[in-house]
C-alpha cells in the first residue's frame, strides 16, 4: 500500500468486534479499503470476542482502562446496558453536523436501530432476521414440495415429524434456541407479544403469546421431530443432510451455503409467525460504537464508522455473510447490491422479512447477559422435555423478575 | 553438627548466621507468596462481602447478601454438583487406568516408548484445541462414536447435548486427558521398585501391594545400580544398612569419611551417571551373603521379563494396543479433518481418507490466517520466563526450609499449603484490577509475574531436598563452602532430577493455560498457543473446519515434540523426587 507522506501523524484506531467467524474477512476488506481512501489513520484488531456476549464482557470489563479499544462492534441488544454505563460517546451531535445522512442512505429507521431513548448510542452495521432454511432433498422425500415451502408453524411441525420418520438417523427440525433469546423472541414477537411491560417493570413474556411461543417449542420437539443438539452439532447435522429444517438468523447463510456444498439442494424462506397479521421480527445485528474520549481519535473514529456502516460497508457485508442491508442505498443501487440479489435468490428471504424487522430487546438493568441465559437455560428444559412448557415459562419470569433493576 | 564441644556464643552465632541465610534465601519466595497469593485471596474475601463491580468506581459493603444470593441460585447449586460428579469419577478411574496402562507397558519390554508417547499425548496436547475434536466425535447422528456404536445396533447417546449424559461425555475427555500423567506416576514408580522384592522372590502382585512407597526406595534402587561398579556383596551388605538407616534417602557409602575426600569428585559427577538406567541392558548377579550369585530373571520394573508369545502376553499387548487406537482416535480424526475441504467435512457417512486431498490448502490456511511462529515464540518466551523464575525462586526457599533452621519455617509450610489450595482463578479479579491499575495489561509482566511463585515446586523440591543427607551439606560445610557456595555447587546441581521433573509439570500447564491470558491480553501479538488457537477456532467457527484442524496440529506439535525427546528424563526425573505411587 503506497503511502504518501502524511500532512500529520498518523493516528492509529484499535477495533473490536465479535464473532469472527462471520466478520473476519469483512472486516479485513472494509479496514484495507478505508485505509487506502484514508492514508493518515491506521486500524488495527484487538482480540475479537467469540458472540456477542462476550463482546459485551470483555468491553465492559476493559471500560476505561488503557484497554479500552477505540472502537467496537455491539450487539444491537446490548446497546442499552453499555449506554447505562456511560461507556459509548454520543454521536447526536455528529450526526447533526453532518447534515444530510439520508442521502447516504441512512434513513430514520435505521438509524432508530441503534438509538437509545433518543440518544445515538452508534450506526447500526449489519442487520439479520430469522429465516427458515430447509433440506430440498428431504423435503420431497417426506412427501412436501420443496417449492412451495411450508406457511405455518403447524406444516412445518407436519413436515419435520415426516422427516424424521423417513429413519435413518434423519431428524426434523434444528431450532436455534442456544445463545440468546433472539430465536424465542422470534416466535413471541411472531405472536404479537413483548417481553417486558410498558414502563419495564413486570414481565409480560409468559402471557398468553409467550405460552403460544413455547408451545411451539414444545410441539417442535414432541411431533416435529427437534433433537437435543448443542448449536454446533445442530449446524453440523444440518449441512451434513441430516436435518430437514432449520431456524436460525440469515447472518449464517454464506456459512451454510459453503459447508453444504453440492451435498444437497439448500433452500431459503421466510419463517412462519404465530400471529401473521400482527407478528413482527426480531432485529439481530451490531452496530459500530465509539468509545475513545480522545478528540482526535474521535474525528477518526467517526470516518470509519460512517464508512463501516455506508453502502461500501454494507456491500461487503451481505454477500459475505447473509446479513440484510441496513443502508437503503446499498439495496437499491445497482452499483452495490442491485445485480447481487437477482442473482442469489437463496439472499432474498431475509431482505424480504425487513418491514418486520422490530428492535431486539434489551432488558433494563445491569444483568442484561445473565437475564438472556436465565431465559435460554429453562427454554432448554422444554427441550429436553424435563420441565412443561408453562412451567418453564413461569420460571423463567420468575427468574427474570428478580435480575431486574430494583425501581 | 559436629561433635565438639563449642562455646554457647558461637554455637548461636552460627546459628544466627543459619537463619540470616535462611531468611535470605526464603524472601523472594516470601515476597512473591504474599504479593500473588496472600493479599489477593484477603482481597477476593473481603471484596465478598461487598457489592464491588468492575467497572463501577464505588462499592458499599453489603454483609452476606452475595453468599444469600449464590446459595439460592440454581445454577450455581447444579454446577457444584456437576463438578462432584465430574471429580467422582474421573480421579478415581483415571488413577486406575493410569495404574492398569502402567503396568501393561512395564511389563511389555517392546515398545515401550510408543506406548507411553501415546498415552501422554493427551497430557501434552492444548485442550482448547481437543475439545473442537471431541465436540465433533461426540456429535449424536454425524459423530465416528454414535457411527461407530450404530455398526453394532447400538443407539448412541446424546453424549454432549442431553443434560442427563453430558456429565459421562466430559468425564470421557477428562479421563482421557488425564490417565497419561498418571500413568508416567506409576511407570516412575514401578520402575523404582526394589529388586530386594525380587531376591525375595515375592509373585507380582505382592511386589505391587507390598511396595515400599516413600522415596527411601531410592536409595535401594540407585544401590543396586551402583553395584556395577563396585564389589557387589559389600554393596548388598552395605545397602542393608543404609535401608536401615532410618531417614536416609542416599546412599551413603561410609558417607563421613568419603564425604570429605568424595565430594568435590561426586559434584562432578554429572546427573546422569546417578540416575536410574533403563535396566534391561544391564545384566545383573547381586550375591547373597553367603551363595553363588543367584541369576536374576531379567528385571523390567521387576516385573514379567519372558520374551516369549504366551496367551497372557498377546492379551496384554493386544489391550494395550486397542487402548493406544481409542487415545489416539481424536487425533487420527484431526488429521483426517486436516485434509478435507469445507463441504466434505460434515457428511453422513464416516470417511478417514478424504476425497480430494485438501492438506497443503489448510496447512497453508492455517499458517496464513494465525501467526503461528508469532504465537509459538510467545509461548516458549511466556513458559521459559515463567519456568526460569519458578526454579530460581523454589529452590533456594525449599532449601532453607528443609534443611536450615530458622523461625519462619512453619508458618512457610503453611503459606505453602494455602498457596496449593487456592487457584488463579480464586485470585484472578484483584490481580487483573491491580495490573490495570499499573497499566501492565497486555504484556509478558502480566502474564509471567502471577506465575512466578510456585508453590507446588516449592512442595516438590522440599520433599527432595528433604530426603537429601544433611550430612552431604555439613561435609561441605566442614570443606570451608560458604552457605552460597553450598546452594551453588551441592543443593544446585543435586536437585537437577527435580527440577526437570517440575519443569515439566509447570511447562505442560502453562502452555495450554487458557485462562489467565484470556484475561490479560487483548493484544493478538502477545496472544499465546491456546488464545491464538481460540481466536482462529472462533474465526473458522461456521467456516472452515479443516484449516483449523490444521492449525490445532501444527500448535499441538511442539510440546510433543518436546516430550518425546524428554521423556526418559520425565520419568526418571519423577523417580528421583520420590514422588510416586
Amino acid at each position: 500500500m503506497a503511502m504518501a507522506i502524511p500532512a500529520h501523524a498518523e493516528t492509529t484506531l484499535t477495533v473490536h468486534y465479535p464473532m469472527p467467524g462471520f466478520f473476519k474477512d469483512v472486516m479485513d476488506t472494509i479496514s484495507k479499503k478505508f485505509m487506502e481512501e484514508n492514508p493518515d489513520i491506521k486500524i488495527q484488531f484487538a482480540n475479537p470476542s467469540a458472540t456477542y456476549e462476550e463482546g459485551i464482557q470483555t468491553i465492559m470489563r476493559q471500560a476505561g482502562t488503557a484497554e479500552m479499544p477505540d472502537v467496537t462492534f455491539i450487539g444491537l441488544n446490548r446497546l442499552r446496558m453499555l449506554n447505562e454505563r456511560d461507556i459509548p460517546i454520543d454521536l447526536t451531535p455528529l450526526v447533526a453536523k453532518e447534515g444530510d445522512m439520508a442521502s447516504k442512505g441512512f434513513s430514520e429507521n435505521i438509524l432508530k436501530l441503534a438509538q437509545v431513548k433518543g440518544k445515538q448510542v452508534g450506526l447500526a452495521f449489519t442487520t439479520s432476521n430469522p429465516i427458515m432454511y430447509y433440506n430440498a432433498d428431504l423435503v420431497r422425500a417426506a412427501g412436501g414440495n420443496p417449492d412451495v415451502p411450508p406457511k405455518t408453524w403447524d406444516e412445518v411441525i407436519a413436515l419435520g415429524g415426516k422427516i424424521k420418520a423417513l429413519g435413518d438417523g434423519n431428524e426434523g427440525i434444528d431450532f436455534r434456541w442456544q445463545g440468546d433469546d433472539w430465536m424465542f423472541s422470534a416466535l413471541l414477537f411472531g405472536a404479537g407479544g413483548t417481553m417486558l411491560n410498558e414502563d419495564e417493570t413486570k414481565v409480560t413474556f409468559n402471557g398468553p403469546e409467550g405460552q403460544k411461543a413455547v408451545e411451539v417449542l414444545d410441539r417442535m420437539v414432541k411431533e416435529g421431530g427437534l433433537p437435543v443438539l448443542t448449536k454446533q452439532a445442530g449446524e453440523q447435522a444440518f449441512v451434513a443432510g441430516k436435518i430437514g429444517f432449520a431456524f436460525q438468523t440469515t447472518g449464517a447463510l454464506r456459512n451454510t451455503i459453503k459447508n453444504v456444498g453440492t451435498k444437497f439442494d439448500l433452500r431459503t424462506a421466510h419463517i412462519p409467525l404465530i400471529d401473521p397479521v400482527n407478528g413482527k421480527l426480531p432485529t439481530g445485528g451490531n452496530a459500530v460504537v465509539i468509545l475513545t474520549k480522545d478528540a482526535e481519535k474521535q474525528a477518526a473514529a467517526w470516518k470509519f464508522a460512517k464508512f463501516a456502516a455506508g453502502p461500501y460497508g454494507a456491500s461487503v457485508v451481505v454477500p459475505g455473510t447473509g446479513y440484510v442491508p441496513n443502508n437503503e442505498l446499498a439495496a437499491a443501487s445497482p452499483d452495490y447490491l442491485g445485480t447481487f440479489y437477482k442473482e442469489n435468490p437463496l439472499f432474498r428471504a431475509g431482505l424480504e422479512q425487513m418491514p418486520l424487522m422490530k428492535p431486539w430487546y434489551a432488558f433494563p438493568g445491569s444483568n442484561g447477559v445473565k437475564v438472556t441465559q436465565t431465559i435460554v437455560e429453562n427454554l432448554s428444559r422444554v427441550v429436553e422435555q424435563s420441565a412443561t412448557p408453562q412451567e418453564a415459562l413461569d420460571d423463567a419470569a420468575a427468574d427474570v423478575e428478580d435480575l431486574l433493576p430494583r425501581s | 553438627m559436629a561433635e565438639v564441644a563449642l562455646p554457647f556464643s558461637a554455637i548461636e552465632t552460627a546459628g544466627r548466621r543459619e537463619a540470616q541465610m535462611a531468611w535470605l534465601l526464603a524472601s523472594p519466595a516470601i515476597l512473591l507468596m504474599l504479593l500473588f497469593i496472600v493479599l489477593p485471596t484477603i482481597a477476593v474475601i473481603v471484596l465478598g462481602f461487598t457489592d464491588f463491580e468492575l467497572g463501577y468506581g464505588s462499592f458499599r459493603f453489603v454483609g452476606l447478601e452475595n453468599y444469600a444470593e449464590l446459595i439460592s441460585d440454581r445454577t450455581f447449586r447444579r454446577s457444584l454438583w456437576n463438578t462432584t460428579v465430574y471429580t467422582a469419577i474421573v480421579t478415581p478411574v483415571s488413577i486406575v487406568l493410569g495404574l492398569g496402562i502402567a503396568l501393561l507397558i512395564e511389563s511389555e519390554p517392546r515398545g515401550r516408548d510408543f506406548f507411553r508417547t501415546v498415552y501422554f499425548l493427551p497430557v501434552a496436547s492444548l485442550l482448547v484445541a481437543m475439545a473442537t475434536v471431541w465436540q465433533y466425535l461426540f456429535h449424536p447422528s454425524i459423530g465416528p462414536l454414535n457411527t461407530f456404536l450404530a455398526l453394532f445396533g447400538i443407539p448412541g447417546p446424546n453424549w454432549l447435548g442431553a443434560s442427563s449424559t453430558v456429565v459421562y461425555g466430559l468425564s470421557i475427555i477428562g479421563i482421557w486427558q488425564s490417565v497419561g500423567f498418571n500413568m508416567v506416576l506409576f511407570l516412575a514408580g514401578l520402575t523404582a521398585i526394589p529388586h530386594r522384592a525380587l531376591l525375595g522372590g515375592r509373585g507380582r502382585r505382592c511386589q505391587i501391594f507390598h511396595r515400599p512407597l516413600p522415596p527411601r526406595n531410592l536409595a535401594d534402587a540407585r544401590t543396586d545400580h551402583a553395584f556395577r561398579h563396585h564389589d557387589q556383596r559389600h554393596q548388598l551388605g552395605q545397602g542393608i544398612r543404609d535401608r536401615q538407616d532410618a531417614d536416609r534417602g542416599w546412599t551413603e557409602q561410609g558417607i563421613g569419611n568419603a564425604a570429605v575426600h568424595n565430594l568435590s569428585g561426586r559434584l562432578r559427577l554429572p546427573p546422569g551417571r546417578l540416575r536410574i538406567r533403563d535396566d534391561r541392558r544391564v545384566s545383573r548377579h547381586p550375591r547373597r551373603p553367603d551363595g553363588p550369585p543367584v541369576s536374576l530373571p531379567r528385571p523390567a520394573g521387576a516385573l514379567h521379563m519372558t520374551q516369549a508369545l504366551t496367551p497372557g502376553r498377546i492379551f496384554r499387548v493386544t489391550l494395550l494396543s486397542l487402548g493406544a487406537l481409542m487415545f489416539l482416535a481424536p487425533y487420527i480424526f484431526m488429521i483426517s479433518t486436516a485434509g478435507k475441504d469445507q463441504s466434505e467435512i460434515f457428511s453422513a457417512s464416516l470417511s478417514l481418507i478424504p476425497q480430494h486431498s485438501a492438506y497443503v490448502a489448510n496447512f497453508t490456511k492455517a499458517l496464513m490466517r494465525v501467526s503461528m511462529p508469532n504465537l509459538l515464540l510467545n509461548g516458549v518466551i511466556v513458559c521459559g520466563l515463567i519456568l526460569v523464575l519458578q526454579v530460581a525462586v523454589a529452590v533456594p526457599c525449599a532449601y532453607a526450609m528443609a534443611k536450615l533452621k530458622f523461625g519462619a519455617a512453619r508458618i512457610m509450610m503453611a503459606l505453602v499449603m494455602l498457596g496449593l489450595l487456592v487457584p488463579i482463578h480464586a485470585t484472578a479479579l484483584p490481580l487483573y484490577v491491580a495490573f490495570d491499575n499499573l497499566s501492565l495489561l497486555n504484556s509478558y509482566t502480566a502474564l509471567v509475574a502471577p506465575f512466578s511463585i510456585s508453590v507446588f515446586g516449592i512442595f516438590l523440591f522440599l520433599q527432595f531436598f528433604r530426603a537429601m543427607p544433611d550430612d552431604l551439606i555439613h561435609a561441605a560445610r566442614l570443606d570451608g563452602m560458604s552457605e552460597a557456595g553450598i546452594v551453588a555447587r551441592v543443593i544446585v546441581p543435586n536437585a537437577w532430577p527435580a527440577v526437570t521433573a517440575f519443569a515439566i509439570f509447570s511447562v505442560v500447564a502453562h502452555w495450554n493455560d487458557l485462562f489467565w491470558p484470556l484475561i490479560v491480553v487483548t493484544n493478538q501479538s502477545y496472544a499465546t498457543p491456546p488464545l491464538g488457537l481460540l481466536f482462529f477456532r472462533a474465526a473458522e467457527a461456521g467456516d472452515d473446519y479443516g484449516a483449523l484442524m490444521a492449525a490445532t496440529l501444527i500448535i499441538t506439535l511442539p510440546l510433543v515434540i518436546a516430550f518425546l525427546l524428554a521423556q526418559k528424563r520425565f520419568v526418571e526425573g519423577i523417580t528421583m523426587t520420590g514422588l510416586k505411587g
